[in-house]
């Protein structure tokens, strides 16, 4: 199993919940010394008496880890800005700065129903601290269709069973942001999402980024969207050719995808200026129904209503990577499997 | 060129020009080297596509008030019928039905809505295209549909005669698809309802033209109501009948009255939209991105019945 190969699995061995807790864990803190012996005994790590395999216990955990997150290393992103342009043009995406963004580990797939069901289940949405004060009155209404806290299209507080494996929609802006800081995450920033969906084309720098995860051109094979008369959101696993070198799924279709930031146009010199009634945040990557594969790409930004609960919109979290404790040996994951 | 051969020209122009046409919306004849039918208007390159086709063609009537999205509605409509939507596909006749197409969609994908369209009937655009469905994918028909100004409809439903396209176009009409905007119905009063309520007694008169008995029976052509721009109001992507029954309760009664098959349905092109502000305080909405919704649930119904 090459490196490349190793960044590039499938996740079809999603961890059971105990191992999830230890993912998480990971993902918010450096793990103490002192708990390395807990760790062994939830991923059921043999141990010799009181002596812990740290190594081991470490090499599982990010075993894991990777099974769910995949590095996306620093580097630069060149973004594009929303022009208000005139009454003639439109609005228009213009080139604009040069943003630095650090390492990062990012979601391989959008989150499921299944996994936001575990936040329901555990009472996020009564869980006070995950929400910021000025909208605790309105989680009273994020309901789902038979009044139960959850995902707008859910019934008794469940997803229907066929659609465990697909992302979660009907879920807000706030949600998204609540269920993140449950899991010890937080939502990518427009420029944290595109630095994982563009790949520069070569070694040219940051400005030939590619508008796909595999290339310049609309290939409807590769993403769910409009063109490819599914009409509906996928599981999160599908298009495996369309995922990004470092495999990132479905950055593009599928489901829009909320990030931390808010849509906000650029003020043109004349002072012409998009306006809105609501603060929009800042939207990526194009739906199952989105129609122009222009507006399903890797550097197109629009916004919607941070209230909105559609069904074409869900959420991915990310970890800063130097939240993570050092992997002191990376091929401790091969020989625990006895891979070369 | 030599005198002759200009007079060889001439003379051809001449005799040409004398051929008449039947304009296949009015049934005026008129010098088949015009542009437009000298009565209604509508251009003359239809009827003679539709006469070199040599099949019968069906008018299907899309109408509303000024600002419901009749234009953006059609050109969306025939993309994605170009490309084929749940077994139903329509292809163009001619250069100029792919007008409104290629309007539209330039300007939405540029993130900006279509220019209105211009209340002389000489810049309606008409659409004349030919639909297949799979169920008999051998039969086809021929739709003729023209994107009518929505001051031109007003005007038309003031003073009754103003506009002779729209009257014969509806007249003809094997469908009627009335658009109404879901946000001025649930924004501003009644307005909304009094104009459709008035539209629906135009169509009604109109069809019921020559029926000798004084009390008449429903009519049985199909009336489909599309309430647009729901991506804005919930209430009408929900449950459109209700909505309208909620906020129109005048124009719901009398359809119940006087039309037999009439069904709503919700509509909406853009994902999300916001408002873009000129210096000189002047605003214009623009849509962010699209995302069509319902846009040929009302045509896959028609072709059904």
């Amino acid at each position: 199993m090459s490196l490349i190969s190793r960044f590039r699995r499938k996740p079809d061995g999603r961890p059971n919940g105990k191992q999830q807790d230890v993912v998480d864990q990971l993902a918010v803190a450096k793990i103490p010394a002192t708990d390395e012996l807990h760790y062994c005994r939830v991923l059921q790590i043999p141990c010799e008496g009181e002596r812990v395999p740290a190594q081991a216990a470490i090499a599982a955990a990010w075993k894991m880890l990777e099974e769910q997150m995949t590095l996306v290393p620093e580097g630069e992103v060149s973004l594009l800005s929303t022009d208000p342009g005139t009454l003639d043009t439109g609005i228009h995406d213009v080139p604009t700065e040069i943003a630095w963004v650090q390492s990062l580990y990012f979601d391989r797939c959008c989150v499921t129903n299944a996994e936001f069901e575990q936040f329901v289940a555990e009472g996020g949405y009564a869980q006070e601290h995950l929400w910021p004060p000025e909208i605790l009155a309105h989680v009273l209404q994020f309901v789902d269709q038979s009044g139960c806290a959850g995902p707008r299209f859910w019934k008794n507080g469940q997803p229907e069973s066929t659609v465990q494996d697909h992302p979660v929609t009907g879920i807000c802006w706030y949600e998204a942001n609540a269920y993140a800081h449950w899991r010890g995450k937080r939502l990518p920033t427009p420029e944290e999402w595109q630095r994982a969906a563009t790949w520069a084309a070569g070694q040219s720098g940051p400005s030939v980024q590619t508008r796909y995860p595999w290339g310049d051109s609309y290939d409807p094979t590769r993403c769910n969207t409009w063109n490819s008369g599914i009409k509906s959101t996928t599981p999160v696993s599908d298009y495996y050719s369309g995922c990004t070198p470092n495999g990132v799924y479905q950055l593009i279709g599928n489901v829009w995808e909320w990030t931390a930031a808010l849509y906000e146009s650029e003020v043109s010199a004349e002072g012409d200026r998009l306006l809105s009634d609501v603060p929009l945040a800042e939207i990526r990557g194009g739906a199952f129904d989105t129609y122009f594969a222009s507006q399903a790409t890797s550097l197109f930004r629009t916004g919607q209503n941070l209230l909105h609960r559609g069904r074409n919109l869900g959420f991915r979290c990310i970890v800063d990577a130097d939240q993570l404790l050092p992997q002191t040996d990376p091929y401790a994951f091969f020989e625990e499997n006895g891979e070369s | 060129m030599n005198p002759s051969t200009e007079q060889v020209i001439q003379t051809s122009q001449f005799l040409e020009g004398n051929v008449k046409i039947k304009c296949v919306c009015c049934d005026r004849e008129s010098f088949d080297n015009n542009g437009y039918c000298g009565q209604c208007q509508a251009p003359l390159d239809l009827s003679r596509t539709a006469e070199k086709r040599g099949v019968p063609v069906n008018f299907v009537s899309v109408l509303g008030a000024s600002g419901a999205g009749k234009t953006v509605f059609i050109g969306m409509l025939l993309d994605i019928l170009s490309k084929g939507c749940h077994g139903i596909q329509g292809l163009p006749n001619n250069a100029f039905s792919v007008a409104i197409q290629q309007q539209t969609i330039n300007a939405l994908e540029g993130r900006r809505f279509p220019e209105k369209t211009a209340s002389e009937a000489e810049g309606w655009q008409w659409v004349h295209c030919e639909v297949t469905t799979e169920k008999k994918r051998r039969s086809y028909i021929d739709v003729i549909t023209p994107d009518f100004a929505g001051e031109a409809i007003a005007t038309e439903l003031e003073h009754p005669g103003t506009y002779i396209a729209i009257r014969e176009v509806i007249r003809r009409s094997r469908a009627v698809l009335m658009l109404i905007d879901s946000i001025s119905v649930r924004d501003t009063g009644r307005d909304e309802d009094f104009f459709a309520m008035k539209l629906a007694s135009y169509i009604y008169n109109l069809r019921s033209e020559g029926n000798s008995t004084r009390k008449s029976k429903p009519e049985k052509f199909p009336l489909g109501i599309v309430l647009t721009k729901s991506d804005e109001c919930q209430e009408a992507m929900g449950d459109p009948e209700q909505f309208a029954s909620d906020n129109m309760p005048g124009f719901g009664k009398f359809l119940k009255r006087n039309f037999a098959n009439y069904r709503f349905f919700a509509s909406s092109v853009v994902g999300a939209s916001s408002t873009f502000a000129d210096h000189r305080g002047f605003f214009m909405p623009v849509p962010l991105h699209v995302e069509p919704i319902g846009i040929t649930e009302p045509l896959e119904w028609i072709v059904n019945h």
